[in-house]
This record gives structure tokens, sequence and C-alpha cells, in this order.
């Protein structure tokens, strides 16, 4: 019998997203941009890229198709998740899609719908929008409402610097004399670097900085991914180095020592600063169910509120706005703050650079000051179409001895730490996030886990 | 209000085409540039467009269906689809797509489909890769194997330097003729002025505005052409020439203001590939006007007839092995010599030469032509209802010994009519020629009642 990937597409909070080819075609791709033109017919909606080897072809896709349903284009080229964020808003526009795989590997690709103030789709804008893709019932509108197609003129960036500029401390980031190696995976962060380091006036020494369709590395910043990095950092006499993903909504740091820190560390790191500094006591912070307590820890020290939601980017948005918190993010590797409603790798690293200059403290010395987990995060290839059946009968297996959340995926709360199990949204594995004090108990729930996921598929 | 959606498809050899939003969607346009991608094997394809406003969109339809299949686009922007074919046979191409409806109003678009030999695909071909596109979910190829979009501006160029290569480009220069050009709003405008200063004219263009709104009616037969006449007299212009908005048709106002038939530009065409010692015999469809063969006949030359349609024509002219061919009824002048296709760039350019050459003006050389007077009409019809009333005619006239090798074609003692239905649209032509006036008059107001008649 043929045997079937059943995650070769998946459709979901982060648009549709799939390996071009078996999952992802033009065909869904464009019964997608159809289904979201006729949900904003007579809009203007922006289109940007990640340089990747099939977003020519999907930009084609989802420019025609937005125009057959009426839709204005500004088609953007390559832009990074943070301008798509900024711009859609800035320029009053009706939405807009970024064609990205974001921290997936070469092969992927995704749509990503932004609504009218740039954030993701929220949950039941979400249903709507599938329930007009699978219907396949798309706006057709004659020859004089067919929507036009235009480029977005350069300059226009210049209004998202200006804004980058203006939630920065610049004038402390640039003469603290600051040194950064950025690693951009030849993503669309890759086309900016110079323009960001002539913002901050920093010396930045690019890495993997040439936009093209060449995935050099796991585009997920992850200790994995940043130790590439680590090695040239201290002879170079850089204060950090920083790794982005594909669309630069992620960052993964690596410290001025050449330390690669978990991911989970990005938020907090940011967090702390963010909270000492510009926030009032009180203030509400947003982060998902699986983020490390390192977070939590964070939080309370600085007199936070932190308030946690289901997996996915568009969650945390969302629950920020209903939360009124000043910040969110997740242990991905990603953090914004209420200026910009999605993740920008661009103004998390400036943050950081920004809590560089103004404490005058190394990141290696202020990650000493966090609380530290000992974190095992796994993923096991889970090709199964009856895999929550398997992860519900999990709970069997730790109900002992653990407080159980089935908020999102399952969660097991221990005094020492906890143990989350949750299907990827978007693509076909199982991922295991085990944090404790002590690296043996993480390692053993993970093992424990692990043994019976296996067992199982046997 | 919006437009109620009707289907307005129309599969054919000359290509997909529709009205935009009614039946042609960016989908369909995508669906079939990957049937069609998959269809040449892969490798790079040429495609290119005319101005209309949706030409942009379906651009971007077409370059993605083609990439789907693991082509390399090559785009070559707004051009003549003699361009497009033009190029595809000098760099090698897999094939090529052109995105225009040619004479069809704005409102609507097609893809047309070229074969790696710079024709378009014969009505085999055409065939095959819609038994391919009906298959539907067609294979799309994985990240590794995708190629890009590559632009190549300078097509016109290497397409105008051919033309200008074949044939008396200095004679034509030291005429230093005065030229009207009726662009349409169509791809003229980017390149005719410029193409005929080259060859030493003085250039009067109008309806050159390059926004894509057609500002007459696209077809350039004499009825659309006031403007054209009116400027060639302001101006006093030694020619007057209509393009259509993809360029492959061509029809001429003479020094005097008269818009002549489009049949006209082949007869003049072909005057001169002859007397340039371009060989026979000429190929022309059924359609084309009896001129051809006094002109041929003058000449020694014998004149075949192929179906309508570009790609019959070209197959008929390989297989005569001839270099002088043409549709009369569209105005599409073919000089193989230069590339097999329509082409008004050739047009133009031979009938200069002509001109240059021969010392006389264009009302001149009508003027030696036996007199002809040819009349067009066309009714809303399908292709279904089309057939049946040609049945009928066939019926009715057959004392004449009617030629149903294509359309219909009924020869009287004092003129010739022909019906047919259109390939590109669901309407039904009429066609008149005759010596006399009068009898074209008669004759087209007899088959105009008797066919609405049978219509109704």
């Amino acid at each position: 019998m043929e045997r079937r990937n059943f995650k070769n597409l998946n459709i979901g909070g982060a648009g549709i997203r799939g390996i071009v080819g078996p999952g992802l075609t033009p065909a869904n791709a464009g019964d997608f941009a159809a289904a979201y033109g006729t949900l904003n017919t007579g809009k203007t909606i922006l289109v940007g890229i990640d340089p990747r080897g099939s977003s020519p072809m999907l930009e084609g896709v989802v420019t025609s198709n937005l125009c057959g349903c009426g839709c204005h284009v500004i088609t953007g080229g390559i832009l990074t998740a943070g301008m798509m964020h900024f711009l859609i808003l800035h320029r009053n526009l009706g939405g807009g899609i970024l064609i990205s795989g974001g921290h997936q590997g070469a092969g992927w690709n995704a749509l990503v719908p932004l609504d009218e103030s740039g954030a993701y789709y929220e949950y039941f804008r979400q249903r709507e929008l599938f329930d007009l893709y699978h219907g396949k019932r798309f706006y057709q509108p004659g020859p004089d409402d067919i929507g036009s197609l235009k480029t977005l003129p350069p300059e226009a960036l210049d209004a998202y610097w200006n804004f980058l500029a203006s939630q920065l401390n610049v004038p402390a980031i640039a003469g603290a004399g600051i040194r950064v190696v950025a690693d951009f995976c030849n993503g669309a962060g890759a086309a900016y670097g110079k323009r960001f380091a002539e913002l901050l006036h920093i010396d930045l020494v690019g890495v993997n900085d040439e936009p093209c369709a060449l995935i050099p590395r796991d585009p997920e910043p992850r200790p994995r991914s940043e130790s590439l990095i680590r090695s040239i950092i201290e002879p170079l006499g850089a204060n950090i180095g920083l790794v982005f993903n594909r669309d630069c909504s992620r960052l993964g740091i690596v410290s001025d020592r050449g330390e690669p820190l978990s991911e989970e560390m990005t938020f907090p790191l940011g967090a702390d600063y963010f909270l000492e500094s510009r926030a009032p006591k009180g203030s509400t912070v947003v982060t998902n169910v699986c983020s490390s307590r390192s977070l939590d820890e964070t939080v309370r020290r600085r007199g936070g509120i932190l308030v946690k939601c289901r997996v996915g980017q568009s969650r945390v948005i969302d629950r920020m706005r209903s939360a009124g918190a000043v910040l969110g993010g997740e242990g991905c590797g990603c953090f914004t703050t209420t200026a910009i409603h999605g993740f920008d790798g661009f103004l998390m690293a400036g943050i950081l650079l920004e809590s560089i200059a103004v404490r005058k403290q190394k990141i290696s010395e202020q990650i000493q000051k966090l609380a530290r987990y000992n974190m095992v995060k796994q993923t096991i290839p889970c090709n199964s179409p009856n895999a929550y059946r398997k992860l519900r009968q999990l709970c069997r297996e730790f109900e002992a001895d653990g407080r159980i959340s089935e908020e999102d995926g399952l969660r097991f709360d221990w005094n020492d730490g906890f143990l989350s199990l949750r299907l990827s949204n978007t693509e076909a594995l199982l991922r295991l996030i085990s944090e404790s004090t002590s690296r043996e108990l993480a390692e053993e729930r993970a093992w424990k886990v692990r043994q019976y996921w296996e067992r199982s598929e046997a | 209000m919006n437009t109620p959606i009707v289907n307005t498809l129309k599969f054919s050899e000359s290509g997909v085409r529709g009205i935009v939003g009614a039946g042609l969607t960016p989908r369909l346009i995508t669906e079939l540039a990957a049937a069609f991608g998959l269809y040449c094997g892969g490798g790079r394809i040429a495609v290119g467009r005319d101005t209309r406003t949706t030409g942009p969109i379906f651009e971007q339809a077409v370059a993605a269906g083609l990439l789907s299949a693991g082509c390399q686009v090559l785009n070559l922007g707004i051009v003549p689809t003699p361009t497009i074919q033009f190029t595809v046979h000098k760099l090698g191409c897999s094939g090529g797509l052109a995105i225009s409806a040619s004479h069809n109003p704005e409102e609507w678009n097609a893809l047309k489909f070229i074969a790696s030999s710079g024709c378009f695909l014969g009505p085999g071909e055409a065939a095959e890769l819609f038994d391919l596109y009906s298959q539907g979910s067609l294979p799309c190829r994985q990240e590794n194997n995708l190629r890009g979009v590559k632009e190549y501006p300078s097509a016109f160029e290497a397409h105008r330097n051919r033309i200008f290569s074949a044939i008396d480009r200095d004679a034509v220069r030291k005429s230093h003729f005065r030229v009207a050009v009726d662009c349409c709003n169509g791809v003229g405008a980017y390149f005719s002025a410029d193409f005929l200063r080259e060859l030493g004219c003085e250039v009067f263009p109008i309806f050159d505005e390059k926004d894509g709104k057609f500002r007459r009616r696209p077809e350039p037969r004499p009825e659309n052409l006031s403007r054209l006449s009116e400027t060639v007299l302001q101006n006093h212009c030694d020619i007057g020439f209509a393009q259509d908005p993809d360029g492959d048709r061509l029809t001429i106002v003479t020094e005097k203001g008269i818009a002549l038939a489009p049949d006209y530009s082949v007869v003049l065409a072909v005057e001169q590939l002859l007397d340039g010692g371009d060989p026979g015999p000429v190929v022309v469809n059924t359609q084309t006007s009896r001129l051809v063969e006094y002109i041929a006949g003058l000449r020694g030359c014998e004149v075949k007839s192929a179906r309508v349609g570009e790609i019959n024509v070209i197959e008929k002219m390989t297989e005569c092995d001839s270099f002088v061919g043409g549709e009369g009824n569209c105005g599409g002048v073919i000089a193989r010599r230069i590339h097999p296709g329509r082409d008004s760039f050739t047009g133009m350019s031979l009938i200069l030469e002509l001109l240059s050459f021969t010392g006389k003006t264009v009302g001149e050389i009508v003027g030696e032509l036996p007199p002809a007077y040819i009349l067009c009409s066309r009714f809303p019809a399908s292709p279904t209802v089309g057939k049946r009333l040609l049945e009928e005619m066939e019926r009715r006239y057959q004392q004449y010994s009617p030629v149903a090798f294509d359309g219909l074609r009924i020869d009287f003692p004092d003129g010739r009519v022909f019906m047919r239905s259109s390939n590109t649209e669901p309407i039904l032509r009429l066609h008149v020629e005759s010596s006399d006036h009068a009898a074209a008059d008669a004759l087209r107001l007899r088959f105009e009642t008797e066919m609405k008649s049978i219509l109704e």
C-alpha cells in the first residue's frame, strides 16, 4: 500500500504551508489566494517573499489570483516578516500575504495571510478563510473589476527604518561601539543587514548574507544552527552573535564568549531588559504554554504578570491584544512589543543590542542573572493519521505524578519542571519539550515518551 | 454592478481565449501554462504579452504555471506576437506563450501556444496539449527542480534587425516617406514609431498612449480607421498603417485617406516578395481576395489555398516549400524568409520597399489592380448554429458548386461570397468580394437577409 505523508501540506494558523510539489502546488496555493482575495476583494494587498526557489512561482500564483478576485496587489519583492507587519498598517493597506517557509527547511514554502493591521489572521477569520478555501467558490468579478498590479517603491521602506529607529535608543547603541556577527541564513534579512547596521551604527559581520534560494543550515535558530558562528565570535571580538530564520521572525543568540544559547533564552533576555527599562510594574506579558520557566521567573522578578496561550505566533499576538500585554513571545526565539503586530527579528536584535549598550553589560553577564533550566527539545517523526489518539493515551503513562494540562497538546507539570508534548502545526512531527532543574530528570522523561511512542509506532 | 458570469471560453488551435473573469481566470491560465510546460518537456519558454490591462496579471499566472512544470521563463515583457515567435526560434526555446487576444476587444485576453519552431501549435498538437490539460492535477516539481524567471528586454531589437537585414533599407530611407501609424494602443505604441523612423520616415503616430485602453475597435478594418484617414490627409502622408493590439495584422490607408480592405496589405506584400525573388507558390487562406491570384498570375506563380488560421497557412507553405503567404481577411503578411508568422512590421517594411522601388503612390499601385470591392459582416452565432447555417446555405446554392473546404465559399459570376464560423469568437463571418461596387452591395444585402432569417 502506498505510504502517504499526512503532513506534506498543512493549513492552520500560519496559513497554508507544505513541501512544494507533493504538498504545496500552484493549484492549492491559487485556491488559497483566491479564498483570501474573496474575503478582501477591492482592497490593496501587499505580497512579500522570502527568496526560496519556489517563491517566484508562488508569487505568480498569489498575485494573479488576488487580482482575479478584484484585489489590488502591491508586490514588495523580498521582505522580512517584520516589514510586512509594519508596512500593511503604515500604508493603510487591506492586508498581505507573506510567501515564506520561515523556519522550515529547503523544499518547504508557505503562504501566510495577514490582516489590515499587519497581524496574523486570528482564529475566527482563519476559519472563514479556510471554509472559503475548502468550498472553492471564489468571487470572480467581470473584466472591469479585476484588480491592478503594482510594485512597492524602494523608498517605501524608509518609513520602516524610521519606525525601527523610533523604537530603539539609537544614540546609546551607536555610542557603544558594538560589533555583531549576524547569520541571515541567506533569507529575507540578508537583503537588509547592511541597512540595519547603518541605522544603528554598529559593525556588522554578515554570514550567509546573500539573499538566495540556497539554505545553508537548518533555518530554525537553535544551538545546533547557532554553533556555525560560535567559533568566530571571540576571535572577532564580537559582542553578540545573531542567528535569524529565513523571514527574520525568529532569533537565536550566541553570547560574546561564543556560547550558543537555547532559543528559549531569546525572549527572557529581551523581556528582562524591556520590563526593567520600558514597562511599568504589573505589565502583562504573553507567552505560550510550552515556553521555558525561565521566562516565568524573569517576569515575576520584574513584577510583571504572565499570561499563557496556545502555541502559535498568531495566538500570541491575538492574546496580547485581548490581555493588553506590553510584550509577547514564544520559546522558539521570538518576542515583540505592541509597536508592531508580529515578530520582527531586527526589532528583537535592536532591543538586545540596546540592553548591551544601556546596561553596559555583556550578554554572557546578562544571561547569568536569568534562571536557566535544563531543557531537552526533541522532535519525533510522526507520520500517523491517528497521532492525536496516541497522544491522549500518553496521559496514562504520566498521570500518576504530574499535573496535566490539555490547553495545547499535553503538558505535565512538576515542581522541578515540565514536559510538553505537542503535534506540530506545520510538520509531521511530535514536538517534545522536557525541562527540569535536573538534567537527568529532563532526559529521563523525554526518553520515556520516546520509548512509548516508538513502541506504539512499531 | 458585477458582470454576470457567462462562459466565453474558446479553446482552439488559435489558443485559449475568453473574457477575463467570465471563463478566463488566473487559475485556468496557470493550469494551461503548466500543461504547456509539461508538453514542451521543460526547458526555456519565451513569454510576451500585449498592452491589455490584464496582461501583467496573466503574465504572473503564466510564469507560475511554467515554473511549476520545471521550465525557465524568459520574460520578453510587452512585445509583438511575431517577436515572441521570432525569439522562440532564434534562441532555441522549447516553446513560447503569447498573452494576447490579438484583435479581440479590451475585455478579452488569451494564451497562444508557440512550438519550438516559432510557429503556433497545429490543430493536432493543440489537441494533445488540451488532453494533457484536461487530465487535471498536473504534477508540480519539487523546489530543488524549479528554475527562475529571466528578463529579456531586447527581443524586439533582434526581430527588427532581422527584418531590416531582409529588405533594402537604404532605398526606403532615401525615400523619406511621411507615414501615419495607428497603433491601436497596443504593442505598436511601444515600437512602431521608432521602427518607422529607423526606416527614414517622418512618423505621425495616433492611438499611441501606452495605458492598455484601446481607443478604437481593435480589428484594423476600414470602418475603424477614420481617424487614421484624417491623420494621413492632414499631414499629407504617403501612407497610413493600422495595426491590431499585438502587431500581427496590418491595414493600409492610401495617400488620399482611403482605408483599404486588409487584403490589400497581403496583395502588396506578395507583389514585393515575388518581385524580390522569394519563391512561390503563394499560399493564402480561403478567405483572401482574388487579387492575390491576379498578382501571382502576372508573375507566373501559382496560388494555393489553406484553411483560415495562421498555422494552417504556414503548414501549407512548408508543404509546398513556399516563402510567400498571408491571410488576406485579417491583413496578415507572412514572409517566411524573415520568419514564418504574420507580422505587421514585416508588412510595413515590404510595402514601403515597394513604394520606394516603384516610385508610385499607394493609390497608383492599387489603381493598377483590377477593382475589388470587399465587404464584411458578422453575426453572433455559436459554432453549432454556424455549422447548421452553412449546411443550409450549401443546400440552397448547390447549383453554384459551393466549396465547403473551410467554411463555405460560393462563386457567383459577379462575385464571391464566403461564410465561416470564427475560431476565436462565437460569431459567423460573411465576406463578399466583387469587381463591381453595386454587385458587392447587392450580394451582401442578399446574404445578410438570408443569414438573419436562418438564424432567427
